[in-house]
């Protein structure tokens, strides 16, 4: 067990199976192989890293801590979903404004360039603009538009039927072309 | 779904132009659509109202994390992995037993008994400690007993 093999290759059912015998070196590939859509759906809904991170953090000991009971009639990343998105959901609101501050990039530097000041501004728009979604919408919004999931996917994620999936995603993107009009015509 | 037969009377809804936006339809469902979309200019134009909010939301950027998760989450499940396997199992039942074994040898020692000389002893003194002045005799102790001493 002390011994390190390259675990890349292997599947993720294949790991879970393995980490459920105590195979920490698997929990180790799954978070390499699955950590930039589990931070990035984190990060789009909470808007601060650090929590972010947090939460994703939390994500991967929860699969820890289910290994022995995964079975894989779901793919694993839209199981890993579902337990993101529930952390999501139950997470504590922190002020937008000052993350959309505490994150910019630029504070502090040299002026950019004008387009590239107006590409920050676009940005923290879509940003707010997803933020400011009731917290239903905002998540299939996320898993839609930025994590790729299809319908189908997305009700699994979140336990919500297809339809219900369906007419959030409608709402969502009426409130965001309205938001984002001016952004969307420039 | 099937492919879009209403196509040419009703206009495409909102669940529809999402999923031809987001390349989610059958290819015989977009090609029903896209005719559709060629004759219909009010659903062009909310197929394109759609598409320019859907390219703007795809300009949102997520800042590249610095580093991986990977290490803190791995020392995070050291201190409280949930797991049980034979050999942790053995290693918790070995670990319980030395914990036993360890207080087991920190239990405070009865005091130990005082060295007996029987020289200093006076003979009767014996007799009443072993109880035998019960028995109604007593033996020739200075023959009997040899000097003993418990060495606890």
């Amino acid at each position: 067990m002390g011994q390190r093999h390259d675990l890349s290759n292997l599947d993720d059912p294949t790991l879970m199976a393995r980490l459920a015998q105590g195979d920490m070196q698997s929990l180790g590939v799954l978070v390499q192989r699955h950590e930039k859509r589990v931070r990035g759906l984190a990060y789009r809904y909470l808007g601060r890293q650090d929590q972010a991170d947090d939460l994703a953090q939390e994500a991967f000991l929860r699969v820890l801590r289910s290994a022995s009971s995964y079975e894989p009639t779901a793919a694993f990343a839209t199981w890993l979903y579902r337990i993101v998105v529930n952390l999501c959901l139950d997470a504590v609101r922190k002020p937008r404004l000052a993350a959309l501050s505490d994150d910019d990039p630029a504070r502090g530097s040299v002026p950019p360039p004008e387009q590239a000041m107006l590409d920050q501004e676009k940005c923290r728009a879509v940003q707010r603009a997803v933020q400011d979604l009731p917290e239903r919408q905002r998540i299939v919004v996320l898993l839609h538009r930025f994590e790729g999931l299809t319908h189908a996917e997305i009700a699994q994620a979140t336990t919500w039927s297809e339809a219900a999936v369906e007419s959030l995603l409608v709402r969502a993107y009426s409130l965001l072309r309205q938001r984002l009009a001016t952004w969307a015509s420039s | 779904m099937g492919r879009l037969t209403l196509w040419s009377i009703m206009c495409l809804d909102d669940p529809i132009l999402i999923k031809l936006i987001a390349n989610e339809l059958s290819d015989a469902q977009r090609g029903d659509a896209q005719a559709h979309l060629a004759a219909c200019p009010l659903c062009r134009a909310r197929c394109d109202e759609l598409r320019a909010t859907w390219d703007v939301l795809g300009e949102w950027d997520v800042p590249e994390p610095a580093h991986s998760l990977a290490p803190a989450v791995l020392q995070a499940a050291r201190g409280r992995n949930w797991t049980w396997t034979p050999m942790r199992l053995a290693a918790a039942i070995a670990l319980a037993a030395g914990t036993g074994a360890l207080l087991a040898l920190n239990v405070p020692r009865q005091p130990a008994p005082p060295v007996v000389s029987a020289r200093t002893v006076a003979p009767d003194q014996v007799v009443q400690a072993l109880g035998l002045d019960a028995l109604g005799s007593q033996p020739a102790l200075g023959d009997v007993f040899a000097e003993t001493q418990e060495d606890l």
